[in-house]
């Protein structure tokens, strides 16, 4: 999950790398030098998009921050409003500490050319370093980090920070642009994109709910409630008919879903089982009722288990169909492989729903139902 | 095959639980090798008529195993991969899903750097149909045959296997690297094995979006005498979305895209199959084209 930049300067903070003194609007940090107003958005490049003002006075500080709060920066909704101390800015570096996942690795990226896009910044000018996992960051590479820096006093303390915070704080970025040098010779974090790992989420159970969420769609929240995966792709839809469906294993659901969307039917949405089977019935039904929130004019249903039958599945679909707001059956196209797959496949025919063991014919009706 | 055959001994680590129990007696069935299994504290017990040891030491002592399917609790999973890792065992397979990235990190290094291959995490495993199943597969949906398959996903390879029935052909091997960010084994690792295998007459490779391990893999695949057939599922995900694995989504970086990776194997000279259901039919007419060339220069 996405940080915004107050949150992740939180983390920072608590190991030790430099931030500026901040508050959240309507409270404004004590300064002798201005102040910066911030919109608090998840998207990159908001200063050139006026979600960053200078102030001068307390009374700048309010106009800028009336005018920020509540507002949209492009598509991206500002969730808050962050107000820091104006630094005194020298130089502007880049340093971040990643999960690389095709090293297997925490990779540090650091450059003298900060303040801009890292992807514009020349290879030439970019250093990465891989730590290795059973080491960690080695002094050498360190003393490689600050001859590529240009930076002595301080770094070593900002950039081991850096990677504490990414490890400790199970992130899989911690990225800091720009780190700034000031006038009197500090170092600085003066922005913090930082985004945690999902799935180490209960292993940090004091941290709060991350604010962005609340902008999220009813069926996005329905189903974190139910720990299932959901995808809301309904902004995206261009008219015509839409199909929602809901799948087993990530794999397959992603594989149902290009069988729908490469032939040009629009997808609102999709559902990971996620194990949800194992939890019952009743539960199962409650997943599939938060696939009808997408009210897409057909579902489609697609399960492939090796050692469980899917008689639960097919239980769970008709009690959701019972409910109000459902789907007409006649709209509603299951595959389902399992361990006694042919129970299943009665008990939906007996129902009034399209069945059938094969993808491709599966996905034929499908297709057929949305034309 | 690769991997896993008739030779292999094979363990379950957290065999009293649930799942490792279920396992076990799906194992014994079916007539894979399965020599026991490893619960703390329920040492000299038996499930599934395989003796229970206390410690990973003590099974490969007394069994000689050297492979492992690891079903324990995820609070467990770091330590107990180091148990195995211990152990000298040089297969794992890590069945677990969701595991933090930061551990998977630890584990992968420590047991790389000890020479244990780790599966996973979030591997539905691997399977030698009808000498050894050390996967979640049904044997009842396996059939022995000259195809290997190398993909992250579990329930995708299910639909692989599918096609291939559908066009009468088997599978040699299937090996699930599993869905998760930073995994044990890649694709390349897997590709030279069976180039190495001479009962694999083809490789089906399904990658997804996210990371970028299928460049080198399209690279090795481009320099194989034997022949690769690729698949990228997720072409149609939206950007950012999370479709279940940790890893697979399609982000900024255009190096994680679908549509990028199917170039590479394009551009390597790899056929790449459009649709899952596309997969069966590409693989027969390869494998038919290539009997008429063996039949004509004997």
């Amino acid at each position: 999950m996405k940080l915004l930049e107050y949150e992740g300067k939180a983390l920072l903070a608590r190991h030790g790398v430099p931030v500026a003194a901040g508050a959240l609007w309507p409270q404004v940090p004590e300064s002798a030098s201005g102040w910066m107003v911030k919109a608090q958005v998840l998207a990159g490049g908001r200063g050139k998009r006026g979600g960053i003002l200078a102030a001068d006075t307390r009374e700048d500080v309010a106009r800028g921050a009336g005018k920020l709060h509540g507002a949209r920066l492009g598509d991206e909704p500002v969730h808050a409003v962050y107000i820091e101390q104006k630094l005194d800015v020298k130089q502007e570096y880049y340093l971040a500490a990643l999960v690389n996942r095709d090293l297997g690795r925490v990779t540090v990226v650091a450059s003298a050319a900060g303040g801009v896009d890292i992807e514009q910044v020349p290879q030439s000018q970019v250093l990465s370093v891989d730590v290795d996992p059973l080491i960690g960051l080695a002094d050498f590479q360190v003393q490689q980090l600050k001859r590529a820096l240009g930076l002595q006093e301080g770094f070593e303390h900002v950039v081991r920070g850096v990677v504490e915070t990414l490890v400790a704080e199970d992130a899989e970025l911690v990225e800091i642009n720009p780190l700034v040098r000031t006038g009197d010779g500090r170092l600085i974090a003066a922005d913090a994109k930082v985004v945690l790992d999902d799935d180490a989420v209960s292993r940090h159970p004091a941290r709060s709910t991350p604010i962005a969420w609340s902008s999220d769609s009813k069926f996005m929240q329905r189903c974190r409630e139910l720990g299932v995966i959901g995808v809301d792709n309904r902004s995206a839809l261009k008219g015509g008919r839409s199909v929602s469906l809901l799948g087993n294993g990530a794999g397959l659901t992603m594989a149902t879903y290009d069988q729908v969307a490469l032939s040009g039917i629009g997808v609102a949405g999709a559902i990971e089982l996620h194990g949800a089977l194992a939890k019952g019935v009743a539960h199962t039904a409650e997943v599939i009722r938060a696939l009808f929130l997408l009210e897409a004019d057909v579902v489609f249903i697609n399960a492939f288990y090796q050692l469980r039958s899917t008689d639960a599945l097919a239980e769970a679909l008709l009690k959701a169909l019972e409910s109000p707001g459902a789907p007409a059956r006649e709209r509603v196209v299951t595959r389902m492989r399992g361990v006694k797959q042919e129970t299943s496949q009665k008990m939906l025919e007996a129902a009034g729903c399209f069945y059938t063991p094969s993808l491709s014919a599966a996905t034929a009706r499908v297709l057929a139902l949305a034309k | 095959m690769i991997l896993v055959d008739e030779k292999s001994r094979i363990i379950i680590q957290g065999i009293t639980g649930q799942t490792g129990r279920l396992f076990a007696e799906k194992m014994a069935a079916h007539g894979t090798p399965i020599v026991g299994g490893v619960t703390p504290g329920k040492g000299g017990s038996r499930v599934a008529d395989v003796p229970v040891f206390d410690t990973m030491r003590e099974a490969v002592a007394a069994t000689g195993a050297n492979a492992v399917l690891s079903c324990i609790a995820p609070a467990y999973i770091v330590d107990g991969l180091y148990e195995v890792v211990g152990a000298g065992i040089p297969l794992a397979v890590l069945y677990i899903e969701n595991i933090p990235v930061h551990d998977a990190i630890r584990m992968c290094a420590y047991a790389k750097a000890r020479g244990t291959r780790i599966l996973g995490p979030n591997s539905a495993g691997a399977v030698s149909p009808g000498r050894a199943n050390l996967s979640d597969l049904n044997d009842a949906n396996l059939r022995p045959g000259r195809v290997g398959i190398v993909s992250k996903s579990g329930t995708l390879t299910y639909e692989v296997i599918e096609e291939l029935h559908r066009h009468g052909l088997g599978e040699s091997t299937v090996v699930c690297l599993g869905g998760d960010r930073v995994i044990g084994t890649d694709y390349v690792e897997v590709l030279r094995l069976f180039e190495d295998d001479a009962d694999t007459d083809l490789v089906v490779l399904v990658g997804e979006p996210g990371g970028g391990l299928e460049y080198p893999a399209a690279a090795c695949a481009g320099k194989m005498r034997t022949p690769v057939i690729a698949y990228i599922t997720g072409q149609g995900s939206p950007r950012d979305a999370r479709m279940g694995h940790a890893g697979a989504v399609v982000g900024d970086d255009q190096r994680s895209r679908p549509q990028n990776k199917m170039q590479a194997f394009s551009s390597a000279g790899i056929e790449v199959a459009p649709l899952v259901t596309d997969i069966g039919a590409m693989v027969a007419k390869r494998l038919h084209s290539r009997n008429l060339e063996e039949r004509r220069q004997p």
